[in-house]
């Protein structure tokens, strides 16, 4: 607990600096740091100095904090003062709040792809104190950029293991910062204001996550899944240039460290990236007068700013592709997936296929259930996509109804801009679907979460342009259809959320699989070996259990069973068949042992026999670890430990 | 009265907030327990002690004095028809019963809704006691699904259903009540913000 507090208190000193020296507004500060440290600490470690660079980022951020302490030194209690706005306090304070609520609660992972990717990363990180580029696993997806796992290592470095809530702790100091960010439009005399926007966005994940909590706990805040905080840092890059008051490199170089971020989330984040700086260069050509950015004036000036965005965006994006080129020797930009297509290539056949022709049928299926989708699948609260925009549209007609004169001409754009955004947004996922992903891509696997990815940060956007409206135009009505948005969906939140579904509600139940597999893994850790390749034996698994073990016993090579096909014309002849093709492949994949952990039917009658201790014995609720000895074309099974486990 | 309005600074708003809602949240805490106690009195709320068999089982059977699951989803249910207040266990599972979880019916005849879904925890103290708690409601129906895993082996010691809530069982909060305590707080003093602006005639 010493050490996450610590790094918030580091973040915090620095977005302090941010204000006094670079003139940030204080609310937006907190999220400029936090990236920036970020950014900092992926570099050093893009050159394999993941735990050095933590340090030097850190004491560099303390530096640079004590030379805006020495320089304020006469007036420190008035800059302060001014620094301690509504988000930041806020910000402060939910942080202190979440951090004593996860230390008592110690929630651990429990979902399907923090064991594929965004939690086995983490720990991986934290195991080996370099990226995950470095070496070799059973993880998944080694070439995803490592902005979340970094910024989770950075608060815990120097523990003495992985602690996985402080993992949520980083995730949560990223999505209370951008909430920060977005009541930036309120100083201290407009207090209420930003308590709306700020409560606003506390809930607005739950608004989406819906779909998935009425069948499932979706945990939002404690979860190690990057689409929500993604999703917000996005609306917080476009937050940190919408609020800032300045018309000249000011507004525009600390949305830098942020596009930055968003680019080293997730391949993803290249297209959000990207429609964030559209907005920006849309919003600077109708409501910057007279600006200049590094002396170059008005038009051009602000071409220039959006390209300085679009290199910072594309130098992230393939910077980490030379890395990956450098250090494991495999292409960024080859996306694979069901046609093995690289994404320019993607984009390319597409857009022609959609607007040329001719499609494919796997096209034409996807397409329609793609526009179906939009008002028939259930993404929210309050129900399909289209009601959704529908929300985000009457805000911004709220917004340009009560704004004063230029507030009007940015809520307008801003509709526009978004709505682009969007659109091609959509279009994007439509080509994912039809190229990149295999079969689950015909019933639009996962559709809920890729779009409130976009829903989430768009609504948000919607809220600024309101709460711009809220301080220069109409402040009565605007204010009130601020607080009158809040109070709607506090309404269904509290109709639609269960206490014991979301985050304060955890118990040990919740977490019943991982339990489970680590009471197993945990009996048998003793006897296994460093370098022992291990086949996992799991009846009836559909492949949780399996990314569980990966998870537990993470030092080694973890080998699925991929399910036995031969069958030949007798029971016999079977066995025979099925023996010589485990023995095939173990021999491929050098396995040296194999672990039991649900036997089954199958098993039983086909392998049994190779084993020294029955399976029926070992497996279920038992485990046993058994030493592979190959033969002249023939395998056994000798245990090394087994025995009942109790989950207690 | 506008001039004292326009002087109430925004932290004594807030602490109002705080200690409204934690009155609100105190008030109907009571009224729950009130609600209880008055049923209990009436006879419409009794607690009772029950056997596996007394309840329609699903997906369930007798083995060697336990109770084998044979399906991933297996159900006892049972019918109420008045008041029910929760409902306590203990029982011990070969392998780990995954969620178990209680569904209630307010109607005859009505289907399955998460909604009206809660889950049983383990008490922390004796891990063999399992429990699920709730205000006093009228239910037609409950069904509870003990384990998630198929072949799991349950051995079922004693079920009461309508456990008696004691007065700091309603007043005791859980996290989320304490979360919600910080959210409705912040949201009432800002509307009260919002209300001496109106009453001043300046918005900031």
């Amino acid at each position: 607990m010493i050490i996450p507090l610590f790094v918030l208190t580091v973040v915090l000193a620095f977005a302090f600096a941010l204000y006094a020296l670079a003139d940030i507004r204080p609310s937006l500060t907190p999220l400029v740091s936090l990236v920036t440290i970020a950014d900092i600490v992926v570099i050093f470690g893009m050159f394999g100095m993941l735990y050095k660079g933590v340090e030097i980022t850190l004491i560099a951020a303390v530096i640079v904090t004590s030379f805006a302490v020495k320089k304020y030194k006469n007036n420190i209690k008035e800059k302060l003062s001014d620094f301690l706005q509504p988000g930041v306090i806020l910000f402060a304070t939910s942080c202190l709040l979440m951090l004593a609520y996860l230390s008592y609660a110690q929630p651990i992972m429990h979902e399907w792809d923090e064991f594929s990717f965004w939690g086995i990363s983490q720990l991986l990180i934290k195991n080996h104190d370099r990226l995950y580029t470095y070496y070799s696993s059973s993880m998944l997806g080694q070439s995803i950029p490592p902005a979340l796992p970094v910024l989770s290592y950075i608060f815990q470095w120097c523990g003495t293991r992985f602690v996985e809530w402080t993992g949520f702790f980083a995730y949560d100091v990223l999505m209370f910062a951008a909430f920060s960010a977005f009541t930036a439009a309120f100083e201290r005399k407009s207090t209420n204001s930003a308590i709306f926007v700020y409560l606003l966005a506390f809930i607005t994940p739950f608004f989406f996550a819906v779909s998935e909590f009425l069948t499932y706990m979706k945990p939002v805040y404690i979860t190690a899944y990057s689409d929500i905080p993604m999703a917000l840092t996005f609306a917080g890059a476009v937050a940190v240039y919408f609020f800032s008051e300045k018309g000249n490199e000011n507004a525009i170089i600390p949305v830098l460290p942020v596009l930055m971020f968003i680019t080293f989330t997730k391949d993803m984040g290249l297209a959000l990236g990207c429609i964030a700086l559209f907005v920006i260069f849309f919003d600077m050509l109708v409501a910057r007068e007279n600006f200049v950015f590094l002396k170059i004036k008005g038009f051009f000036g602000k071409c220039f700013a959006a390209f300085v965005m679009l290199m910072t965006v594309g130098g992230t994006y393939f910077g980490w592709g030379f890395h990956l080129g450098k250090v494991l020797a495999v292409n960024r930009t080859d996306y694979g997936g069901s046609s093995g297509m690289g994404i320019v290539q993607m984009l390319l056949t597409g857009v022609k296929e959609l607007l040329i022709g001719p499609k494919s049928d796997k096209f034409l299926f996807i397409q329609d259930n793609f526009i179906q989708a939009f008002s028939g699948t259930k993404v929210s609260m309050i129900g399909s996509g289209r009601n959704v925009v529908l929300l985000i549209v009457i805000i911004f007609v709220f917004a340009f109804v009560f704004g004063d004169k230029k507030g009007k001409k940015r809520s307008a754009t801003m509709l526009f801009s978004t709505t682009v955004g969007f659109v091609g947004y959509y279009i994007f996922h439509l080509l994912l679907y039809v190229y990149i992903l295999g079969d689950e891509a015909y019933n639009l696997v996962s559709y809920d979460r890729y779009m409130y990815t976009y829903y989430i940060p768009w609504l948000m956007m919607a809220v600024f342009c309101l709460a711009m409206a809220a301080r220069d135009g109409a402040k009565f009505w605007a204010k009130g259809a601020l607080a009158g948005i809040v109070c709607c969906v506090l309404l269904l939140f509290n109709f639609y959320i269960i206490p014991e579904n979301i985050f304060t509600g955890v118990t040990g139940n919740s977490f019943a699989i991982r339990k489970d597999v680590a009471a197993k893994a945990d009996h048998i850790r003793d006897v296994i070996g460093e370098d022992d390749v291990i086949f996992l034996y799991c009846g009836q698994d559909d492949g949780m259990r399996w990314f569980t073990y990966t998870f537990e016993l993470i030092d080694n090579y973890i080998i699925p069973n991929r399910g036995f096909v031969s069958t030949g014309q007798t029971e016999q002849e079977t066995k025979q068949l099925l023996q010589k093709e485990m023995y095939d492949r173990f021999k491929d994949y050098g396995v040296t042992h194999m672990l039991m952990d649900w036997t089954s039917h199958d098993f039983c009658l086909y392998f049994d026999e190779l084993c020294d201790v029955s399976t029926s014995e070992t497996g279920n609720a038992a485990v046993g670890y058994y030493k592979v000895i190959y033969g002249n074309n023939s395998l056994r099974f000798e245990l090394v430990k087994g025995g009942k486990v109790n989950f207690d | 009265m506008i001039k004292k309005i326009e002087k109430i600074p925004f932290i004594a708003l807030l602490l109002t907030a705080f200690i409204t809602v934690a009155v609100v949240f105190g008030a109907n805490g009571c009224l729950n327990y009130y609600k209880e106690m008055s049923a209990r009195k009436e006879g419409t709320l009794v607690t009772k002690q029950l056997q596996v068999q007394d309840f329609v089982i699903d997906g369930m059977r007798e083995k060697d004095g336990q109770w084998q699951t044979t399906d991933g989803d297996p159900k006892l249910m049972i019918n109420i028809s008045g008041m029910f207040t929760g409902i306590e266990f203990t029982a011990e599972y070969l392998v780990y019963p995954g969620d178990i979880i209680r569904y209630y019916f307010t109607q005859p005849g009505e289907g399955f809704s998460p909604r009206k879904r809660l889950y049983v925890s383990q008490n922390n103290d004796n891990p063999q006691l399992y429990r699920c708690k709730t205000p006093a409601t009228y239910v037609v129906d409950i069904r509870l699904d003990p384990t998630t895993v198929a072949g799991n082996m349950i051995d079922f010691d004693s079920i009461i259903i309508n456990p008696p809530h004691s007065l700091s069982d309603y007043l005791t909060p859980a996290p989320y009540h304490l979360m919600m305590w910080v959210v409705y707080s912040l949201l009432l003093a800002a509307i009260f913000r919002f209300v001496q602006e109106f009453f001043t005639k300046s918005f900031e």
